[in-house]
This record gives C-alpha cells, structure tokens and sequence, in this order.
C-alpha cells in the first residue's frame, strides 16, 4: 500500500521545516473539502499531508489599521458572521459564502479555495478586486504577496514547495469605495462558476470613478485582474456609454474554453453582461446604496 | 510534534468511541464502521449531503471531513436526533408531511433542516443547497420542514383512498431504516466479509491481449483475482426482462473486448476496499486498439467498426443495427399528398443517467448449506435468481436473492450491474463478498438512458386536422443492447398513440456504439419521442395559426378510437378509463389563472407558455405477472407478501391500503414483506408502472381471495348464513355476532382450517393513463438564463390509492423531467470517455432548480386496474421537457430541438431574438 504521513503542527516554522524536508508531494491541508475528495478519486497521491489548523492565528480575523486581518484557514461562515467585515468588504464575504453548502460554508477556506487554484473559484475574483494581498511563510521567513499573483494556472500556484499561505489581508478601504462579486452558474444553486465577475471601485463626490479594479473568473487559466476594464470606468459615472465600454473591455480580456460549463462564445458573453452586473452593485455600494446585489 | 492521532476519540450520539482511523479516511467511513448506519453514502464528494451528520452541532458532510477532525469532538448522527416514538420535531414533521419516497436523501435532509433558523428557513432554496433529492421534486420536503401535516388517520374500512404514512416512515426519518449496504460489521453472516473492485476499460473499443496481475496478486490482503479467463463465458443480458429473448445475449461477466470506456476488465476481492483498489491499480493490462465509433448514424455504416460479432447468438442484426422496427397504417404517402401544410424537423434527448441516491451494490455470501444469499438493490430480483442460475449453472434452490430498503431505482436497477461479480467470488472464496458503486461508475458503468434522435413529419389540413405522421428514431444503445429493443418500440408506440390520425408511419433503429450502455429508464423511450412529437406538434400548429390547445384537442385519441400506433395488429390495449379532455381543461385554466410568479423585470427578459401531453399504456407489453400471499395470524393481525419491489415507489404503503380496503380494517393491521425469493411470490419486476397495475392486483385478488376463506369459516363457526357475515376492523360480524380475528384464528387452527390465500395476477388487458404538462417561463434574451414561472401539470392515474402518494411520484417526475429539459447531461469526449461523472458536474435539480407545482388529478375510475387505479410515477415525465423547449420557443420565438436546454445553448441559437 502506498504510505501517506500525516501531521499537524503546532507551529508556521515547523510546518514550513515539514514541507521542506518531504521527498514526495505534500499536501496542505486546511478545511479538507477539496483534498479529501481528490484524494479518493486519486487525483492526488500525497506522501504527506500537513494539517494546518493546529496552528495558532491560522483560523481568526482581527482588525488591524483600518483593515483585516483573516487567518488562512478561516471559513467562509466566519466571514459572513464577523459584525463588521460584511459592511466593508461585502463583495469579498458575499463570494467566499457562494463556497459550497451550509455544510461545507464552516469549514471550506480561503487559503483552499485560492491553492486550490480552479480558474472558477468564487472567492478570488472578489478578493483581488479588493485589493487583499497574502503573507506567506517558507523557509527564508514569510514574504508578502498579491493574490493574483498566486495562480499561474489550473491547478498550479506560485508557491514554492516549502511555502504556504499564513493569512490574508484585506486593506483600508477607501472613502466612497465599494465591492461586489457575482457569478453565472447553469443551476440556481450549488455550482461552478461559468463566469464570475469580481468589482471594486471608488468614486469622487460627484460618482465619477477614480479607481477601479476588474477581476473575471473562469474565463481564463487563472482569475484575470483586467486593467483595460478597469480604465473604461475611471473617469466616468456609470451611465450606458461605461457599461458598453466596460462589457466591450471584459469581453477581450476573455480567453476562456469551450468546457462542459459553456461554450466560449457563450463564456465571453455572459463575462460582459456579468461584469455590467457587477460594476452597478459596486457603484450602489461605493455611493452608499443599500443594494445587497445579487442576480 | 503531534504525529497520526492513532487514536480517534470521540462521542457518536452520546456514545463514547475510541477507534483508529484510518490515514486519509473520512468521517463518513468511520463512523458507519462504528455502526452509525443512518448516515447514508451518495456521493462521497460533498455534493448530495446523504452523510450529513453534526459536528459539534453545526452540520457537516462527512464525506468531507477527515475522521480525526472528530477528535473530542461530539457527532450527532439521525439515529441521536431522535428515537422511534421520541422524535426529534424535524423528523415527526418529514413523517407528517411524508418528505421523502426512498428516503435514503433523509437522514442527511433532517440533519441540515433541523439545524436550520428561522431566517434560513424562510430561504430553503439556498440553505438547502448542500442536499439533494432525486425522488420528491422537493414540495414535499418544503412541505415537511415547513409543518405541514399531509398524512391521515388510518382508519378500518377507510384505507384506500387516504393519504397514509408509509409502513417503515418512523424508520426512515430516524435512520433505523436498512438499506442494502446497511448491514453491521458484527453481523454473523459477514464474518470474513471481502471487498470488490472493478479494474475498468481505458479504452472505448479494445481486445485485451494480456493481463499481468503478479504485482497486483503480491499485495497483501488481496485474496482472489478475476479476468475474462476466469469467468464461464456464458452469454447474457443485463436487462431484468423475464423473456431474455426481447435483450440481446451480448455479455459476458468478464469479456477480453472491451466495447466502452468504462467496462469491467478484472475484479479483484480483497481484505478491504482500499487494498481491492491498490491491487486495480497494479494490474497491467495490454490492449490491442480497435477502432472505435460513437454516433448511431456513423455506426450504422458499412464501413464502421462493428462491435458486437457473436454469430448465432446476435442471429438477426445487422452489423451495429441491434435491433429495428418498422411500420405503417393507412399511407403517410397519401396523408402528406392531402396536407395543406407539412412540418419536418430533427430533435434529439440526450444521455441521462438515474441518479439514484443509492448507487448499485450487493452483498453475496454462501450458508452452511451451500445456498448463496444475494443482498441486492434490484427492482427485478427474482430475474437477477435467473440470470445467477443461469450463469452459474445453479439449480433456482441455490439462490436467494433479497432487497432491504432500495433507495430509488427509475429503472437503473431493472439491470444486473453488480449481482454476478459478488456471487463469483463469494462461490469461488467461500467468503461473503461485498460491492458497492461509487457515484463516477454510476456515470462510467452503469446504464443511461438511451439517446435518440427522432425525424418528424407532420401533415394537416388548414384546421389543424392531421394527415399524416411519419417518425424516424434513431436510438444510441451504447456497447450493449439491453433494453434496447424494448425501449424502442415504446418510443414508437403510445407517443404516436396518442394522436388519431389515418396515416402513421414510423422506422425505429437500435445502433451499437462504443458509449456506456443504454437502459431502462422512467419514460422508456416513450420520454424520448413525445419529446420531438410534442414540440413538433407545436411547430405545425404555428405554421397553420392554430392555437396550441386546439391543435391537441382536434387530434388527441379519444375513447372509441383505435389504440393503434403504426401497427394494425391486434393490441390488449383498451380504455379502462380516460381523462386527457380533463387533464387538458386544467392545465389550461391554471396556466389562464395568472398565479405564479411575475416576470422578472427588464425587456432583457421574455416570457412565453408552453404545453405538452403524453399517454402511457400501463404495464409492458412483455409478459409480466405478479403474485401475493397472504395469511391471517394467531393475535388477529395480516401478513402480505409481495414479490414486488419498493424502492420509493410507495408500493408497501399502496399495497396495504388495497388489502385494507378489500378486508374492511385499518392499513396498520397488515404487516408487509417484499421483494424476496425465499419468502415472498414469484414477480416478474417491478418497472414499467406494475407497481400498481400487476402487483397491486395481485395484491386486491389476494386479499378478496383471503375474505372469502375468512367469511366462509365463519359462517360455518357461527352458524350464522354467509350473506350475514361481514368483516369489520378485527372482527367478523356474523350476524349479531361479532368474533374476533384473533378468536377465529383460534377456532379454525384448532379444526386444521389455514386462513391463507395466494393469488397471481397476470398483466392483460393493459388500460392508459394520461399526462398534460404546462408552463410559463422567461428567458433572458443575453444570458439565456430560463427561469419557470409557473407549473402546471394534470394527471389521469385513475383512482388515488394514496393521495399524498400520487402527488409526490408527479413532482417528483416533474422534478426530474426539468432536470432533463435543462441541466442534465452526460457529456463524453472524443475518446469515448465521460468527462462529467460526478453530482457536481452533472447536474441534477437542486431544491432551488424546481418551482413547485400545481397538480390536477382527472377524476376517473379505471375499470382494469386495482380498484380503479392505474400508472402513477412513470408518464408525469414525458410531457416535462417538450412543454419546457415549448415554452423556450414561444418566448423567443427561436426553437430549440435538442436536450438539453443549457444557456449556453440557447445563447448558441438565439441570435435574432438576442
């Protein structure tokens, strides 16, 4: 029978010395939704597998300048039921609560749902428009980096095999911003993201746009931060013109495949209609609109 | 360092556990080895929520949670939720409002709703996204955890007719109920118990040159292994039909040509599962390539690769044409030539898999005799006895084959998928020998049901009066032909009966190709064809101007009509009654009332109606027969057994409420057993609706049979005349007498009178139900998004045993019709393999994905079936899907001729609309 080892570390330092030391493949393993699943289809054949709960922080938000500070493994319902991390970074909670059922919502995390590295992962999208970055902890120490930076492709990340996710930090956000995340599924419930369409943008007194960030997912081998999208709203208020601009730019930026989900003509569509979606209930937000989105 | 807990520590339902996991085992596995067996097993990948336990209280898959995350943890299972006769509210609710058929989405379903507040109640399409059901459609889920109560007292004399709880309902909800895996490590007879797995084909069309099983034998715990040169190389069909005659004998328990991606190579047993599947993975096998083909049309070629020869034993078929049927009435030539209008258009369904909560799996061991036991989850196991005799050259003695609780069949158990390997190695070890489906062989190797691509051509006349129909069907039968010439000719029959018309002429062909094979399935074949017919008819109907309702009241059959499809021969098919003018005035005046819901705001949305009808002749035409027996016993109460299967059909409840209605007392006092070689009647399966038709008049000749045998000795142990005795609840009237059942027992016993009856009762005349399915939906012109507004759908089943019953086995089908229409789909790519073999793929409705229904029963009395009534569960699909495309297209004005109704299809045709 083919040996698996599995520990759980009391420390980032040991967990780091226990990933570096592994000769085979090692797996991080956080909530288990994804891992356990693959490892029973033998998707993934692990020598060794370093649970990461037992780690102190790993699981927790804190405030911190003005921002947050989210434990790697913190579950999608602790999001949602933080009192104040819904009203600043809605888009961020409302995608990481898409995340599998009730069931799953208490356990499924962020650190997971980004190495796990789907192109259609719903929570990352959201959380590059945000602008969150990750600390990650390797044998040289921990080094900051930006989410997008994370994914390099289906199933591939940018981190080294000693490497893993600490935590998240979400900054300040900004006066008059807002943030939003909708996706598209062929079921009502329950599904895989055809496209999803992450927003974030702030606005000046008047609701002309002076910065925005634009993230598609499932349209592309990673979630895609789309300058050019972002550009057709800064600038501008959001009248018909911008929506054309920016569904026009969304549309581009796709380089999606023709899957068992959708056709790429079809993919690239939606991406447009989506991110139109998406940029109104970020505008509603970031001008203190009470829309809570949705589709 | 805090290395492998070797030692897990939990409490399960306020019992103290300490076991050892095992490295990478889930929750799940654990805690049903620690006998936790309400927890069921459905998909293993967090997707249809069976395992839901509580962890802590808070709900959680246990497919998805490694077993050591227990560790001091409390698990609350359904069995700790509540007791039988302590139950928890939730589950008396389920039991109220009956919130489930087979029941084995149950425990999971109460565990997430008993966990539920106020605010996620209000929500159940989201807060019960993590479970799903395949047998309800969900209204009656929503009705149960919204507390609604729709069961009835059983009262004597008043049975038949009321919405009655289910006999083994208090089990289900609180997971005592067994069902086939359900069995106790402890259990004496598992003793030594071995584990199958399957090494399956990577290739869709292969010889196998070679099978290297050194390094798989070496493995420790493996203890037998089994290749195609271990099996006897007798010829079958997995089909369930009594008559092996209609399904080709094309199989082999283990074959060195694999015909599909998928099929069995080699079985290995096993001290475990995961050594079974290590030692699969260490055989080599050498396969010699064979072309390969996929599309019927590309099969039926002359230069296609042809998969099945055999020579005398496929005698008759053509190439890869397993089977065709052809056949005229009048002269389509001369009914086109009389047209004033002509519509032809080319539809197709797509391959669609059961979705059975339970998947297959059996359990087989020997006795101290020799006899081999066969657990099984079969809709035919009486059939399954046969076939094991017949591939083991086994006198019918030799074998008993049983059910437990089937959790849901829809025809993928009227198959032998699991039964043959299991007794194999149980004759070759000695051993009891276990298999169990996981959900992606569901998808690879089991069976689906069968794709067809139907040509239609309608003619009429200016008012709509058809001249002519003519159909070509087209059915891709994948590698092997069970079912498929049976499924055929019910593709050709009651969807072409359903419309009188002079000039009907149909060619059916059955085609091999290297895909997972076809079979039966709710609907068969019939689904298929109303589907094209039904959209077509519309179709002509636009053309012509003719309103939709007007062109199917013109045309529809009605009483005094021949029941004839394309062929003029003689037919046992009548009227035993008929309600398709009442199921059409309802669904019309619901969809006219305006109810349901609003479309959604924005121009971007359109909103268009849609209809269709089917007709079902009730039971096959193959040769079917049931039978029942039944006995009072010593303390007054009845015993029934029935051959027939229950597997959330209803029919242990349905069966009881005839024998109550017929024996004057309250369904309670019957005791029912089913669906077992040993201890219950022959029955030739239970599929194609005889359920009700056959078993359940075996079941009300029994039972009248069994009143007589009880009157006539009590008017010979009173004195009293026979006209003056009558039965009433648990006593005999005799006159001004009144004798206890108990008493009489007593009476009779002691003179060497039996109070038994058994009767058989043979399927013919076969009588016909009706459905009509209506809808309002929008569409969005950009997204092609489809939401159903509104859901109407009439019924004609004849008299409602079971009121609360009949509804559920409708929405259920409604439920899985747009299952069908919009999201279901088995999707294969170039090599043949299945490329979505998994929940979360391959999308079955969620709760959120089925509206509820408005649902009219036509008020007939059949004159054929039991105590007038007929089919229940299986037409209410049909006409599903075609009302849904009808819909699509009146709202878009684009029409969308193949299955599925994915937005991305839509959005792939609607150009002009868009």
């Amino acid at each position: 029978m083919p040996s698996l080892n599995y520990v759980a570390p009391a420390t980032v330092q040991e967990a780091v010395r226990l990933l570096a030391g592994a000769s085979g493949l090692a797996k991080v393993l956080s909530g288990g939704t994804d891992l356990l699943v693959q490892l029973r289809s033998g998707r993934t054949r692990p020598e060794l597998i370093v649970d990461t709960k037992k780690i102190p922080g790993i699981i927790g938000i804190r405030e911190e300048n003005g921002g947050f500070v989210i434990g790697a493994a913190t579950p999608g319902m602790a999001l949602f039921e933080h009192p104040t991390l819904k009203q600043t970074w809605p888009g961020v909670v409302e995608a990481a609560n898409l995340i599998g059922s009730k069931q799953v919502q208490g356990r499924a995390s962020l650190a997971g749902n980004l190495c796990n590295a789907s192109p259609a992962a719903d929570s990352v999208p959201a959380m590059i428009a945000a602008g969150a970055t990750c600390l990650i902890a390797g044998s040289d120490g921990t080094r900051q980096a930006k989410v997008e930076d994370i994914v390099t492709g289906p199933g591939r990340t940018s981190l080294a095999r000693d490497e893993f996710i600490v935590e998240f930090r979400l900054p300040k956000r900004e006066p008059r911003s807002g943030d939003a995340y909708l996706r598209f599924i062929p079921r009502t419930e329950m599904d895989i993201a055809v496209v999803g369409c992450g927003v974030c943008v702030t606005l000046d007194a008047n609701g002309v746009c002076t910065a925005a960030r634009v993230v598609l997912g499932a349209v592309a081998p990673t979630p895609v931060l789309v300058p050019e999208a972002a550009a057709a709203l800064v600038g501008h208020k959001l009248d018909d013109a911008t929506l054309e601009m920016l569904d026009a730019a969304a549309r581009r930026a796709c380089n999606p495949i023709d899957d068992k989900r959708g056709t790429i003509d079809y993919r690239t569509k939606v991406a447009g209609v989506l991110a139109r979606r998406t940029a109104a209930i970020a505008f509603n937000r970031a001008s203190g609109g009470k829309s809570a989105g949705g589709h | 360092m805090n290395h492998d807990p070797a030692i897990t520590s939990c409490s399960i339902d306020g019992r103290a556990v300490f076991a050892a996991p095992k490295l990478g085992q889930c929750l799940r596995t654990f805690l049903r080895e620690q006998g936790a067996l309400g927890i069921k097993k459905g998909c293993d990948a967090g997707d249809c929520g069976a395992c839901t336990v509580w962890l802590d209280g808070e709900p959680v898959h246990s497919c998805l949670v490694p077993a050591f995350r227990a560790t001091g943890g409390e698990v609350t299972t359904i069995e700790g939720l509540g007791q039988p006769g302590a139950l928890h509210e939730m589950q008396r609710r389920f039991l109220d409002a009956q919130g489930f058929q087979c029941g084995f989405c149950t425990a999971g379903m109460i565990m997430t709703a008993a966990a539920l507040d106020e605010a996620q109640r209000a929500d159940l399409p989201h807060a019960l996204k993590g479970n799903l059901c395949r047998c309800t459609g969900y209204r009656a889920v929503a009705d149960a955890i919204g507390g609604s109560v729709e069961a009835q007292e059983d009262v004597a004399g008043q049975a038949c007719g009321a919405s009655l709880r289910n006999p083994f309902g208090e089990a289900i909800v609180t997971g005592h109920a067994r069902y086939t895996m359900d069995l106790s490590a402890d259990e004496p007879t598992l003793e030594g118990l071995l584990h199958l797995k399957v090494l399956r084909a990577e290739h869709a069309h292969a010889r196998i040159a070679r099978i290297d099983r050194t390094r798989a034998e070496a493995l420790p715990g493996v203890v037998a292994i089994f290749t195609w040169e271990d099996v006897p190389r007798r010829l079958y069909s997995t089909a369930t039909h009594e008559d092996h005659l209609v399904d080709p004998d094309d199989s082999y328990i283990l074959d060195n040509v694999v015909r599909f991606r998928g099929q069995r190579v080699a079985a290995v047993v096993a001290e475990s599962e995961a050594i079974a599947e290590a030692a699969c993975r260490l055989l080599v096998v050498e396969y010699e390539i064979l072309p390969a083909v996929f599309d019927p049309e590309a099969a039926m070629r002359p230069d296609a690769p042809v998969l099945h020869d055999k020579g005398p034993a496929t005698l008759g078929s053509r190439g890869n044409i397993y089977a065709e049927i052809h056949g005229e009435v009048g002269s389509v030539a001369d009914g086109f030539a009389a047209a004033d209008a002509v519509h032809e258009r080319t539809y197709s369904t797509s391959r669609v898999q059961h979705v059975h909560l339970e998947t297959h799996g059996s359990i087989a061991w020997r006795d101290e005799a020799g006899r081999v036991h066969v657990r099984t989850s079969s809709q035919a196991p009486f059939i399954v006895q046969q076939k094991l005799c017949h591939l083991f050259a086994l006198p019918a003695r030799a074998v008993h084959v049983f059910t437990e609780r089937v959790g849901g069949g829809f025809g993928g158990k009227q198959e032998m998928i699991t039964e043959d390997l299991c007794v194999l190695a149980t004759l070759a070890t000695g051993r009891p020998v276990k298999w169990e489906y996981t959900r992606q062989e569901q998808f690879t190797a089991a069976t689906t049901r069968h794709q067809m691509t139907t040509r239609v051509k309608l003619g009429a006349t200016r008012d709509g009066t058809l001249t002519a129909i003519e159909v070509r069907v087209v059915s891709n039968t994948g590698a092997y032909g069970g079912h498929a010439g049976e499924t055929l000719a019910a593709s050709l029959g009651g969807p072409l009966t359903a419309y009188r018309c002079a000039n009907k002429k149909a060619d059916g062909y059955a085609v091999y190709t290297n895909l997972v094979p076809g079979g039966g399935f709710r609907g068969y074949g019939s689904s298929q064809t109303t589907f094209a017919i039904e959209c077509a008819i519309d179709e002509l109907a636009i053309k012509l101007g003719v309103h939709k309702f007007t062109i199917r009241r013109k045309n529809m059959i009605r009483p005094g009509d021949w029941i004839e499809s394309v062929w003029s021969d003689p037919s046992d098919v009548d009227f035993g009654s008929y309600g398709l003018d009442q199921c059409m005035d309802n669904v019309e005046s619901a969809l006219a009332s305006g109810r349901g819901a609003a479309k959604p705001a924005g121009e971007a949305w359109l909103e268009g109606t849609g209809i269709a009808l089917a007709m079902l002749e009730c039971g096959p035409p193959t040769e079917h027969r049931s039978g029942a027996e039944m006995r009072l016993v010593s303390d007054g109460r009845y015993h029934l057994a029935v051959g027939s299967t229950e597997m959330g059909n209803g029919s242990v409840t349905s069966h009881r409420q005839i024998a109550a209605e017929l024996l004057d007392c309250a369904a309670g006092q019957i005791d029912i057993i089913n669906a077992d070689t040993d201890r219950a009647p022959y029955d030739t399966g239970t599929f194609a609706s005889t359920g009700t038709v056959v078993a359940g008049q075996a079941v009300a000749l029994t039972a009248a049979a069994l009143r007589e045998n009880l009157l006539g000795y009590a008017s010979h142990h009173t004195g009293a005349e026979r006209a003056v005795c009558r039965l009433e609840s648990d006593a005999v009237l005799c006159g001004d007498r009144r004798v206890r059942l108990a008493e009489l027992y007593a009476a009779g016993s002691a003179e060497g009178h039996r109070f038994e009856a058994k009767r058989k009762a043979y399927l013919s005349p076969r009588t016909v139900a009706f459905n009509v399915h209506g809808v309002r939906l929008a569409v969005h012109r950009v997204t092609a998004e489809v939401r159903i507004l509104h859901s109407v759908h009439g019924a004609d089943i004849g008299r409602l045993i079971n009121p609360m019953q009949c509804r559920g086995q409708i929405d259920g089908a409604i439920g899985m019709g747009i299952g069908w229409a919009l999201t279901e789909n088995m999707i294969h790519d170039d090599g043949g393999a299945v490329v979505n073999p998994s929940l979360r793929n391959y999308r079955i409705p969620a709760f959120a994905d089925v509206p509820p229904s408005e649902v009219y029963f036509a008020d007939t009395h059949d004159r054929i079936g039991p105590l007038g009534a007929k089919s229940q569960g299986e037409c209410a699909i049909n006409p599903v899907a075609p009302a849904i495309a009808n819909a699509i297209a009146d709202a878009t004005g684009v029409r969308f001729a193949h299955l599925p109704l994915t937005p991305d299809r839509i959005f792939a045709d609607l150009g002009p609309a868009r």
